[in-house]
């Protein structure tokens, strides 16, 4: 190892550090790019063979010394392959860095192999999977000892360790378990990460034998097995009592998830800024972190596509040769603000930038990369006076700002209010991940901003400037539309001040029975189930949506107490006032007090009444349990009428070029209803989360889909879906029924993901409810699921 | 919410279909004719062609399952089909007015009797057993009683692999020959056909017993348990037959959902090809009584 | 010879040295299958009861051979079978069972070792029939089978027999072959039976309605319904007999009694024919016109004679109806209750006595004078000699008789020229040999008497009492009397078809009303529409005697030519045709 300090350190061998490193080469910069493991680009090269990996997004030119388009995993690795080769870039694989010391100028990067390396500049292209887990002990790294199972088959009347809790470590367990002695190491005590079904099928092959496990233990030590035709292994195992046994097997899999790539990037002091878990680390314009000389590009650095990672790959190199070159975004940054007018004249982009930003109150301290990546995805509208920008009950997957002019707001045909210039307006729908409240029309020489949700959202997580901004905006807004529709701004504003908001999680508490009733809440998001325990054991006496208030009381003198306790079914958002303050407004307003005092009655008699029927909440609290408290639209059969002809299946999949999107066996059921496999639509779709070509999207019904042009398969839907509706399939784009039934092996066809579309381009609506003969399969909206329950536990008396 | 074919769009078909009966009665009745009001009759060729129209109208159903995303709901179809099905029989019957023979004509007729009377035993069954499979099924699927039963066996045999060999001997052959479903016969009827060699003893040779229910084998581990010394064994026997026990019920509640099962597809066995010759016959018809006008 | 059959049991979970059973087979050959009779038994329902059997080869000594006794055979080596020899380390695998042929010291039993592989991971549902849809059951299968079935018997054999000349004796002779005898919607009329099976005597040409020359081909006499020659055919041109006359569908009769069939055009008849006479009649309880009677009248010319025209008469209840028939016949007194004198004292007479039904006994026969007169009207002219009468109906004869007679007594009597009165107060003269002057006398004699007797027959006794004679003016002898022609009505109702004989259990007179009041023989004594509605009434009457139209009227008519319209130009008979009787006329 020579001492010299190269010019720049590139870790990570992805689309974005190859790109770097082709750079630093071609700028004659000394460099090396460190790989951890023994290939180039390691996610793509975990994909299926022959999957086709995509170049989103499309309007994003590609500036890069290496060349990357659309195509096979194949052909893009043997690209790259070449693109090393020719380019003369420096790649050291297998050298896991686990330390970086020094300052700008010389840094030590220390490698797990032992020994360092010296560096003026780092660039961490690192990207988001991290490096998997080792053991840790003696003889982890024996050739027998895996982090991956690639086919069940292959093992037969085998010893067959498995370490690890979660889905992977449960699924390969149970493929193996067929033909082989399987035993699970689990440090902890259940099996609490897994998916419901893993869980449940886990727990009962172990209790039929067919599985050992050994709970709260731990790998020990691994040696080389006794040799001549026995076990090539010799696993030392403690369970927490002490007691250690040694096993003799075949294989090691061990399934330990990821050393997340963030801890090692915090381990050099880089800042990140918000302790969420998918924050995102601090960087300028130029990529570089607070610690400098330390540069961040890629996935990590929230940019998780191919095509803009291998951009900042070669952005980053010239940055940090000091000369400034426009981003690749530029020429299309130009196109869409080109539309903007600032005091007449045409803008470049950074003018136009400033523009918005200052406009925008939303925006104002947003950081200029947020702020260029959302321009880049949003579109600029002017529309004419009248027209209508959305209607109440619609679902959207945009939200608005006022870049000039003015909009209304109707709510039931009232105008509610009038935005003007800077104004933010479609957030409610954002935020509770229901249709609008409210309809928009344009006003006088109105010109938008219409951004993604999806977009806005990633800002929401890392800056927390623009979550706050529309957390007060949507208090004094559902104040107004939920409450105080007359009540005069200050009385709005008045106790806007005591507002708060709540966020809990699925199953935790926004208060409980017996609580004294202090405030008053309103859902937002989410939505709640309002459960009163009779002889120990909780009752669903009501079920809250979002948009609703949370156990609203009549005003009454003096301290009462909650009557019942409200329970998030999935993960929700509340807003609350002061009880007292809003008691005052009541008190002020009589109409006002009656209203609430009418609809405070109906909630009271509604309580007794579910009270009373204790199937009811068995099934609603069922239901709930299996997501259908977020859901906007479910399949939801009745078994007493289904007669497994399977015709739901066959509509899907002949309709969905032969890959069905539900699984009617599949999915729990009580009271003979069954919850088949098949997608909720959640309002706060899990899936969207992560989704990095911004693939899925929602149809003005609520319907969620994913687009399969621009799906680039990375399975990340798969893996959020809590309800486990998505797969990956092959989705033959020559669907027929003919090529169905000579079922020829779709290798060449691109694995995508593949869940319920609701068949959204059948007007017979979606196509399992319309084969149903029996009138088994219905589709209903979380609103209905109370009466769904009321209806089925009488009947199944 | 959901609503059962029967009673699909308040019983519009039922209405439709009645309303049609009612018509064909009526026109039957009061109809004008001296000569007996058999097909040749302009009531006859009347009624002929509704019946024809009908039967075209109905099998356009087997088509109609099979083509997705057009053709509006298949819960409305079946229930047109139903009823109006049952209305069919009424009118082909008005249609031959009482007349039969050994001829076409009420081979034809017979035919769409037996059609329709498949299609009704299909009409209770789809109407009677969902409640009941879902009843005896409890909540866990099909698979996955298969599966438990599989692991029961499973583990079974590594408590007998323990156990002398002629134990786990007459278990392994006991699993090997429990029988679920197999014949069409057996999952009809969801007897448990279930067999296991009992080896020779002493002086009587090895013979194959019924094993219904698991019992065979539950007596002849019961006996070999009496014969037990060693306490250990003793201990491994007892769980042994207790997971047989737990096997016994599954198997019952397999064998009794494999019945059900079958019984709520059997009649479409029938159903589809009578259907099928019904048309041919229905053409042979047609094309008879033109032939020799 | 023996066979040794080591089962697999398990391994041993210490060791790991597989465990195994030996069976030692004492036979000939060695059966392998699922059924308990069987040496080697594997219960997995893809094997069959008995399988296979291995048994001792051909050749060599000691050479052994698997034999497939199923179809599905036995994969030896990897390679399906049916028979193969068997040599150690081979590997034969039924269903789920894997048997491995031992090597074995020579003299030692041959040897097996015998396994299931899906013993230890046998999965219920792959080792079961779990749903109908694996059993092996196909919808298509059967829909195929049976459809095909179908028609095959339904369709194509009996297609082959109409359309194919030579099989259709073969297939149509029995009835257990199918033959287009199972396209016969329903069996043939007895009067049609003698046609048997063959279809195609009627049935000529496929996808066509029967011709009307099929039934006239037999049905050759069958006369129209309106003359041929007039253009109301056309009214009848599209009407096939098979309108009327249905075949095939178990009807009483091929004839349709229907009345509709009629009262379709006759209810409203002039729309049709416009210049028809008839009047319309829809049923005969309800709307059916009055009876109308032929009735013959006769007109004088004026220079003597008479025209005989037929008019239609309607009969009307208490509207006295008159003929002129030159019979002078009084039933009153015929029929009179203290009777009549007759040649052997005063009798009472009945209807019956002179009205005799004819062998159909549907119809009267005509009254004849010889028949039913003459018993009591006898024609004597000369009670000197009552065995001497006049012919009847002929006047010459008559004078010839009365001439011939009165010229035989005057040469009997040998009587003088004396006043017939002296000679008639004195008979019993003598006669002598008769001289010239005498013949003269005599014929002079006989001539005179003759006149005296005709005119008392003509004009005084006998004739008169029935005929009417007219004295002519300027005439002598003989020829001074003229004794009219008697006209009678043959047949009053020519267009309907009364039966006597079903009526014969009632009184004439219940119809025929008036008759024994009756004076004069110009009386019509034919009964009013009202003496039939009494008891009939229309088709779909309930409380009468139910009469469609058939019952008296027909629809072929006599005489109106032949229905095939082929046929017309051989038939010229005259609308007219059989209306009157023929009449019995007599030359005066």
């Amino acid at each position: 190892m020579n001492d010299s300090i190269l010019d720049v350190a590139i870790l990570g061998a992805g689309p974005g550090g190859l790109s770097a490193a082709a750079r630093a080469a071609q700028r004659r910069l000394s460099h090396v790019l460190l790989e951890a493991g023994d290939k180039h680009a390691n996610t793509i090269q975990r994909y299926q063979r022959l999957k086709h990996v995509m170049s989103e997004p499309g309007v994003l030119p590609l500036r890069s010394d290496i060349q990357f388009s659309a195509g096979r995993r194949e052909e893009v690795l043997e690209i790259w392959e070449k693109g090393i080769a020719e380019k003369g870039v420096r790649i050291r694989y297998s050298s896991e860095v686990t330390g970086i010391q020094g300052k700008s100028g010389d840094f030590q990067v220390q490698l797990r192999t032992g020994g360092a390396i010296r560096a003026k500049r780092v660039v961490l292209a690192l990207g988001v999977q991290g490096n998997p887990r080792k053991l840790g002990v003696p003889g982890d790294s024996l050739p027998f000892v895996t982090n991956t199972l690639e086919s069940a088959d292959e093992h037969r009347n085998e010893t067959i360790i498995i370490v690890g809790a979660g889905d992977s470590a449960i699924e390969d367990a149970l493929a193996l378990s067929r033909q082989n002695r399987v035993v699970m190491v689990n440090r902890g005590t259940e099996f609490g990460r897994a998916k419901e079904s893993n869980a449940a099928q886990i727990l009962r092959a172990i209790k039929n034998g067919l599985v050992e496990c050994v709970y709260q233990g731990s790998i020990k030590a691994i040696e080389q097995g006794g040799g001549r035709g026995g076990p090539p292994a010799l696993v030392t195992i403690a369970s927490k009592d002490g007691s250690v046994q040694t096993v003799a097997c075949h294989k090691i899999i061990t399934r330990l998830g990821a050393i997340p790539s963030r801890s090692f990037v915090e381990s050099i002091g880089v800042r990140f800024l918000s302790p969420e878990a998918d924050s995102l680390p601090e960087l300028t314009p130029q990529y570089e972190t607070n610690v400098p000389g330390v540069f961040i590009i890629g996935a990590l650095a929230g940019y998780p596509l191919i095509k803009q990672a291998m951009n900042q790959g070669y952005e980053v190199i010239e940055y940090l040769l000091g000369n400034r070159v426009e981003p690749a975004d530029h020429g299309v940054l130009q196109k869409k603000l080109g539309a903007l007018r600032i005091a007449g004249g045409r803008v470049d982009v950074d003018q136009a930038l400033a523009a918005i930003q200052q406009r925008l109150h939303v925006f104002r301290d947003v950081k200029p990369l947020g702020l260029r990546e959302l321009a880049i995805v949003s579109r600029i509208v002017g529309s004419k006076r009248g027209v209508t920008l959305f209607k109440s009950g619609d679902y959207s997957t945009s939200i608005y700002n006022i870049l000039d002019g003015e909009v209304h707001l109707y709510s039931n045909n009232e105008r509610l209010m009038t935005l003007r210039r800077g104004q933010v307006f479609g957030e409610m729908s954002l935020i509770s991940g229901r249709p609008h409240d409210v309809t928009a029309i344009a006003g006088d020489r109105c010109v938008l901003l219409e951004s993604p949700h999806t977009a806005v959202r990633k800002l929401m997580r890392t800056e927390a400037s623009v979550r706050d901004y529309l957390d007060r905006n949507y208090i004094l807004r559902a104040l107004r539309l939920f409450l105080l529709s007359q009540a005069a701004p200050e009385t709005v504003h008045k106790l806007a001040q005591t507002a708060k908001i709540h966020r809990v999680s699925a199953g935790e508490r926004l208060f409980s029975e017996g609580d004294a009733v202090d405030r008053l809440y309103i859902l937002r998001s989410g939505s709640m189930t309002l459960s009163r325990s009779a002889n120990e054991r909780d009752v669903i006496v009501a079920y809250c949506a979002a948009g609703k208030f949370v156990d609203l009381v009549g005003q009454q003198s003096g301290v009462l107490a909650r009557t019942v306790t409200a329970k998030a079914t999935v993960a929700s958002e509340a807003i609350s006032v002061e009880y007292s303050s809003f008691c005052d407004v009541l008190s002020a307003d009589r109409q006002l007090e009656r209203e609430v005092q009418r609809e405070a009655k109906v909630q009271l008699a509604e309580y007794t009444k579910m009270q009373s029927a204790p199937e009811t909440s068995q099934l609603l609290s069922f239901l709930f349990q299996h997501g259908l408290g977020e859901a906007t639209n479910v399949l939801v059969i009745d078994e007493s009428l289904c007669v497994g002809c399977d015709q739901c299946e066959t509509a899907c999949a002949s309709t969905h070029s032969g890959v069905s999107r539900l699984d009617r066996k599949a999915g729990p059921s009580l009271f003979s209803l069954h919850l088949p496999t098949s997608c909720r639509h959640c309002e706060h779709p899990h899936c969207m989360r992560d989704c990095p070509p911004n693939a899925i999207h929602r149809m003005p019904n609520g319907e969620v889909f994913i687009n399969n042009d621009t799906c680039i398969g990375c399975a990340n839907c798969e893996e959020n879906c809590p309800y486990g509706v998505i797969q990956m399939a092959d989705v033959d784009p020559r669907p027929g029924f003919l090529k169905r039934l000579l079922k020829k092996s779709t290798a060449d066809a691109a694995k995508t993901a593949v869940k319920c579309d609701m068949c959204k381009d059948l007007k017979t609506g979606p196509a399992c409810v319309a084969a149903c003969p029996t009138g088994a399969a219905i589709r209903i909206h979380a609103e209905d699921v109370p009466k769904l329950a009321q209806r089925r536990a009488t009947t199944s008396q | 919410m959901h609503q059962s074919f029967f009673s699909y769009r308040r019983y519009r078909y039922a209405v439709r279909a009645g309303a049609l009966a009612v018509l064909a009665i009526l026109a039957y009745v009061f109809c004008p004719l001296r000569e007996p009001k058999s097909g040749g009759t302009w009531l006859g060729y009347t009624l002929g062609t509704i019946g024809a129209l009908l039967i075209i109208y109905l099998a356009w159903y087997g088509v109609r399952r099979r083509t997705f995303g057009s053709g509006g709901s298949a819960t409305g179809w079946l229930s047109a089909h139903v009823y109006f099905g049952f209305v069919l029989m009424l009118v082909a019957t008005l249609h031959c007015g009482f007349q039969f023979g050994w001829n076409v004509h009420t081979a034809a007729y017979v035919l769409l009797a037996l059609v329709v009377l498949s299609g009704a035993w299909g009409t209770y069954a789809y109407a009677r057993y969902p409640s009941l499979i879902v009843k005896q099924r409890g909540n866990i699927s099909r698979a996955e009683l298969v599966e438990e039963i599989y692991q029961l066996d499973g583990r079974a045999l590594r408590v007998a692999s323990v156990l002398p060999a002629d134990v786990h001997d007459l278990l392994a052959d006991s699993i090997r020959r429990t029988q679920v479903g197999g014949s069409i016969w057996a999952m009809l009827r969801g007897f448990d056909e279930s067999t296991v060699l009992i080896p020779a003893g002493g002086s009587a040779p090895s013979r194959v017993v019924p094993n219904q229910g698991q019992r065979a084998l539950i007596e002849a581990l019961a006996g070999r348990l009496a014969a037990q010394a060693d306490s250990n064994e003793i201990a491994k026997m007892h769980s042994l037959l207790d997971i047989v026990a737990r096997k016994a019920s599954l198997v019952a509640r397999l064998q009794k959902d494999v019945q059900l099962q079958s019984l709520i597809q059997f009649w479409l066995y029938l159903h589809l090809p009578l259907c099928f010759a019904l048309l041919v016959a229905l053409a042979a018809h047609i094309i008879a009584v033109f032939f020799y006008w | 010879m023996r066979f040794r059959v080591l089962r697999w049991i398990r391994s041993d979970v210490a060791t790991g040295n597989k465990q195994y059973r030996e069976v030692v087979v004492q036979t000939r050959r060695l059966t392998i299958g699922r059924g308990s009779d069987q040496h080697l038994q594997i219960a997995d329902p893809k094997v069959f009861e008995n399988h296979a059997v291995i048994r001792p080869g051909r050749g060599r000594e000691g050479a052994m051979v698997v034999e497939a006794l199923t179809p599905s055979g036995v994969i030896v080596n990897g390679r399906n079978r049916l028979s193969s020899s068997l040599n150690p380390g081979d590997e034969v695998r039924i269903g789920p069972a894997v048997l491995i042929v031992e090597p074995v010291p020579k003299g030692a039993p041959f040897t097996l070792r015998f396994r299931m592989a899906e013993q230890e991971n046998g999965r219920l549902d792959r080792l079961h029939v779990l749903s109908l849809s694996d059993s092996g059951l196909s919808k298509r299968f059967w829909s195929l089978m049976l459809a095909s079935g179908v028609a095959a018997i339904f369709l194509l054999v009996p297609m082959a027999a109409a359309l194919y000349q030579p099989l259709r004796p073969l297939l149509r002779a029995s009835a257990m072959v199918p033959s287009d005898g199972l396209w016969s919607p329903g069996p043939l009329h007895a009067a049609h039976a003698f046609i048997g099976s063959d279809c195609n005597a009627c049935h000529t040409s496929p996808f066509s309605p029967i011709e009307n020359v099929q039934c006239t081909s037999c049905h050759s006499k069958v006369e129209h319904h309106v003359p041929v020659t007039s253009n109301d055919v056309v009214l009848f041109d599209l009407k096939r007999c098979g309108a009327c006359h249905i075949e095939h569908a178990e009807t009483p009769s091929v004839v349709s009694r229907d009345q509709r069939l009629c009262s379709d055009c006759h209810s409203d008849l002039r729309t049709k024919s416009p210049k028809t006479e008839l009047l319309n009649v829809a049923d005969f309880g309800k709307d059916h016109p009055d009876f109308r009677v032929n009735v013959l009248q006769g007109r004088e010319r004026p220079k003597g004679g008479i025209d005989w025209t037929t008019v239609r008469l309607d009969v009307l209840p208490g509207v006295k109806r008159f003929e002129r028939s030159h019979l002078t016949f009084s039933h009153a007194q015929h029929l009179a209750r203290k009777g009549i004198k007759g040649p052997d004292g005063d009798e009472v007479l009945q209807c019956a006595n002179c009205h005799l039904p004819d062998e159909s006994g549907r119809r009267m026969q005509p009254i004849q004078m010889e028949k039913n007169c003459s018993r009591c009207h006898s024609l004597r002219f000369d009670e000197k000699d009552p065995t001497t009468t006049v012919p009847h109906g002929d006047i010459d004869g008559v004078y010839t008789t009365l001439l011939s007679h009165f010229s035989r007594r005057f040469l009997e009597e040998g009587a003088g020229p004396v006043r017939t009165s002296q000679f008639v107060r004195r008979p019993g003269g003598r006669a002598d040999v008769v001289g010239r002057e005498e013949q003269t006398r005599a014929r002079d004699w006989a001539e005179q008497q003759s006149l005296l007797a005709a005119r008392d027959l003509f004009e005084r006794r006998v004739c008169v009492d029935c005929h009417e004679v007219t004295k002519l003016p300027g005439m002598t002898g003989i020829q001074q009397w003229r004794v009219e022609p008697v006209k009678l009505t043959r047949n009053w109702m020519p267009r309907a078809r009364f039966d006597h004989q079903a009526h014969k259990t009632t009184e004439c007179v219940a119809c025929h009303a008036g008759a024994n009041g009756s004076k004069t023989s110009g009386d019509v004594l034919m009964p009013a529409i009202g003496e039939c509605r009494t008891c009939h009434a229309g088709a779909d009457s309930k409380n009468k005697l139910p009469s469609d139209c058939l019952m008296c009227h027909q629809f072929h008519l006599p005489g109106r030519g032949l229905f095939d319209q082929q046929a017309t130009i051989e038939s010229q008979a005259s609308p007219r045709a059989g209306i009157i009787s023929r009449m019995r006329e007599q030359q005066p």
